[in-house]
């Protein structure tokens, strides 16, 4: 029974991993004496503790710095002792060529977390001849690809694989549950420590986190198991009763067993269509002539595999014609929306088309804004025509945007000279699986039609969403994004922002300051000193009334001040060249509105109002 | 004194005179008696006739962008909201209006095609705000609201709009809180008239933003109107 539940796995393990990631990202070499110092007492057992050492390097461990120790500690041991931050997305990204390299040996692996990795051995081991083969074939492929010096451990199961791993050994096909025999039952911390972030893979049942089972071990030795061998031997029901699903785990791994099959990751190689364009273009019309050809290949090569894709990425090269200088403008667009039909290849050609609209116009934009405004309602669309089934509108190209006339010679356009569409998440199609609540449950499935077809009326860019993102001024925490694309906001609203704007926000704001005056009860202008002090109480505010600029509720703005707030000082980035120094100030008028102003250099502007 | 004996008189003449040309007519004069409400706090959705927004209607909340957002927020229930030709109107106040971004879309420029994007938006959201910057003549506003009719969507409008179901005017939004420069702002009172098919000729409320942020409509006056003979 015990055979059939476990696979002949390798695992390939590179010792000190966050140590070994940290050096190759600071530039260091293995030489250097160096320990990852954990960013908070993760264990939770001694508050103010302070950091520990969650992983030391070979050289650093010669010296006698060992893992858990604090940071005094080490260093009175090894002065010259490099301190590396904690950092799980280093370790992640800088795995992934060991995993690729581990690939090219063994097809389909799954990463327990960086530094460890599974492999299926059995088909392996017979097509290289031997195990010990193998684990050859495998190290020798890691450090001719990556440099990085790695351990191969065959076994049955998991927790002797791993184990094997340590020591470089081969454990005999049945022979698993006698090699872990022996072992003291704190070994199963080899197997336990699986970082959430590593990758996603929790391996085993519940109870597999380093705290849960390291309190296990210590509660099993003073219970007098202090072996795996011991362990092993408990019946399988009364461990389940007294230690529940972690002891479950352990069990099973200590007896050689496997908790679950291996989860291989099989790598669908993302489908990519691409296409120079010669010559350059740097009309809207004739690159998205190319994008529909582009469409058609990757909704093509899509259907004859049989996959479905979760993200569309646009990117393109463009080639600056007076200098030559090329660049790469790349974005994503979310694409899962299995209620909108899947992606067909007019869907694909829209957002190509959307995409490089902005990109070929975003140059002209300098050259005048209205001269395009009126060009855009003069190609406006001038006929729908159904496709796929109704679902998915798209409006037949009447033309450029950039046209000739409005694009002067003196000043050339971008040229775009490579175009590539990358299907992204690949997953075969059918999979796909909307969620249960949510704007993609397909319930409010007419929203979204209508909000695509005033995308394909005015262009991808006309329809945003809205995210509230981290910043101090009503204007910096609004995170606007075109309707389905995928763009993070560029700042987590979750940290605190001292000095921002306190609750409620203002109602209105202006999408650009527009300049106002704000004199006192004497008719001076109200000045802010370096200390903060207002020169005089705030009596009147005038708006300039700026044609064109201030919106109608701001037009003929000339009030007197009832009640005023702050002024609330904002630095921010003072050590960057984007740096903002802003002095906020909050006004009651006479009328009962609020007004948010704030002075820049002793500048008065109007930035929001309250009504 | 004499002279305020006078007036009775006139006064008492004058009552005479009523009768007596009530008597001739076969009116009777009545007496109209006006209770005031009791001031008790409802949620915001107290303003709105049955506590939604109309569907298939267009409804006007006039000068006040904030109330605007507070009855979004109120009313959304898992409903898309989009805002066209608005791009004044604050995120911030949205998001903290307890408006599911999730499910809101803007459309800040419609390049002069604010016709055909709200006929599209209102085929598929059920709340659509036509903000200012959006120009309508009379018949793409017939037309669209006969549209929302049959689509039971909600229009909503920060200006007039002619055959509004129901039409909210902030008379007065009065800002406060901020004591000279010792807090922010941070209450409101809003003195809002309702006009709707219902109450015809205009229901006053006072809609309050306290400290906290909690936000309470008051009905202002004449809750009801007793009628009675005079004798």
């Amino acid at each position: 029974m015990s055979t059939a539940d476990t696979t002949r796995t390798a695992v390939l393990w590179v010792p000190d991993w966050p140590v070994v990631a940290g050096l190759a990202v600071a530039g260091l070499g293995s030489h250097v004496p160096a320990a990852v110092l954990g960013g908070s007492s993760s264990s939770g057992a001694g508050a103010g503790t302070g950091q520990r050492l969650v992983a030391v390097s070979a050289v650093a461990r010669a010296a006698g710095v060992r893992r858990g120790m604090r940071r005094r500690q080490a260093q009175e041991r090894c002065p010259d002792l490099v301190l590396l931050p904690v950092d799980d997305g280093r370790d992640a990204r800088e795995f992934e060529p060991v995993a690729v390299a581990a690939e090219t040996v063994v097809a389909g692996l799954e990463i327990a977390r960086p530094g460890l990795v599974l492999l299926p051995a059995d088909g392996a081991a017979r097509y290289h001849g031997s195990e010990e083969a193998l684990a050859q074939a495998l190290v020798e492929q890691v450090a001719d690809r990556t440099g990085h010096e790695c351990q191969v451990g065959v076994a049955d199961g998991f927790l002797a694989a791993v184990l094997a791993a340590r020591e470089s050994h081969v454990v005999p096909p049945g022979g698993s549950r006698a090699y872990l025999a022996p072992r003291p039952v704190g070994e199963l911390l080899h197997a336990a420590a699986v970082p959430s972030s590593g990758g996603g893979t929790a391996r085993g049942t519940g109870g597999a986190d380093v705290g849960a089972v390291a309190e296990l071990a210590d509660l099993w030795r003073r219970l007098g198991l202090h072996t795996l061998g011991d362990l092993a031997a408990l019946p399988e029901a009364s461990v389940h009763a007294r230690f529940g699903d972690a002891g479950t785990w352990a069990q099973r791994l200590a007896r050689g067993e496997d908790v679950r099959p291996p989860a291989r990751r099989r790598i669908e190689g993302e489908i990519t269509a691409a296409q120079e364009l010669d010559p350059p273009a740097t009309r809207v019309d004739v690159a998205t002539f190319a994008a529909r050809r582009l469409a058609d290949d990757l909704h093509h090569q899509l259907g004859s595999r049989g996959l479905a894709c979760g993200r569309l990425r646009i990117t393109a090269r463009a080639v600056d014609p007076v200098t030559g200088d090329a660049r790469t403008l790349e974005r994503l667009w979310r694409v899962d929306d299995g209620a909108l039909g899947g992606l067909t290849a007019a869907r694909i050609t829209d957002r190509v088309r959307w995409q490089l609209e902005g990109w070929l116009t975003a140059s002209a934009v300098a050259r005048g804004r209205g001269a395009r405004a009126a060009q855009r309602q003069a190609n406006a669309p001038d006929r729908f025509q159904d496709r796929e089934g109704g679902v998915r509108r798209t409006w037949k190209q009447s033309g450029a945007h950039l046209e000739d006339g409005a694009a002067p010679e003196s000043e050339p356009a971008l040229e775009i000279a490579h175009l590539a569409l990358t299907a992204e998440e690949v997953a075969p199609a059918g999979v796909l699986q909307p969620r249960l609540w949510g704007p993609s449950a397909g319930e409010d499935l007419r929203a979204r039609r209508a909000l695509e077809r005033v995308q394909g009326l005015l262009g991808g860019d006309a329809v945003l969403t809205l995210q509230v993102q981290g910043g101090r001024d009503p204007r910096d925490r609004v995170h606007l994004v075109p309707f389905g694309e995928e763009a993070p906001p560029a700042r987590d609203p979750g940290r605190p922002w001292p000095g921002a704007l306190p609750q409620p926000g203002p109602s209105l704001v202006l999408p650009e300051p527009v300049p106002a005056a704000v004199l006192d009860a004497d008719g001076r202008p109200v000045v802010i000193d370096v200390r903060l002090a207002l020169s005089g109480a705030p009596a009147r505010v005038q708006v300039e009334a700026t044609p064109g600029v201030a919106p109608a509720s701001a037009r003929d703005l000339a009030c007197t001040v009832v009640d005023w707030a702050g002024p609330w000082p904002v630095a921010e980035r003072w050590w960057s060249v984007a740096a903002r120094r802003r002095v906020f100030l909050q006004v009651v008028a006479d009328d009962g509105r609020g007004l948010l102003l704030s002075a820049t250099a002793g500048a008065w502007s109007l930035e929001a109002l309250y009504d | 004194m004499f002279e305020s004996v006078a007036e009775v008189s006139d006064l008492e003449k004058a009552r005479a005179a009523l009768r007596s040309a009530e008597r001739r007519v076969g009116v009777r004069h009545r007496e109209e008696r006006v209770t005031l409400a009791p001031a008790v706090p409802l949620p915001l959705t107290g303003l709105l006739p049955g506590g939604e927004l109309p569907r298939g209607a267009a409804v006007t909340v006039a000068g006040s962008a904030s109330l605007l957002c507070w009855l979004l927020g109120a009313t959304q229930a898992g409903r898309w909201a989009v805002v066209v030709g608005w791009p004044q109107l604050g995120g911030i106040a949205l998001a903290e209006a307890g408006v599911d971004l999730e499910r809101v879309a803007l459309v800040p420029d419609v390049r002069g095609e604010g016709a055909t994007v709200l006929a599209a938006l209102v085929d598929g959201a059920e709340t659509v705000v036509a903000g200012p910057d959006v120009r309508l003549t009379p018949g793409e506003r017939r037309r669209l609201l006969a549209r929302a009719r049959e689509r039971e969507a909600t229009l909503v409008c920060p200006t007039d709009w002619e055959g509004a179901a129901l039409g909210l005017r902030v008379e007065r939004a009065e800002w406060g809180g901020a004591s000279r420069g010792d807090f922010w702002l941070r209450e409101a009172r809003l003195a809002v008239v309702r006009r709707s098919r219902m109450d015809g000729a205009g229901q006053r409320f006072m809609v309050v933003r306290d400290r906290a942020g909690a936000i309470t409509v008051q009905a202002a006056v004449a809750a009801k109107r007793v009628r009675e003979a005079v004798g």
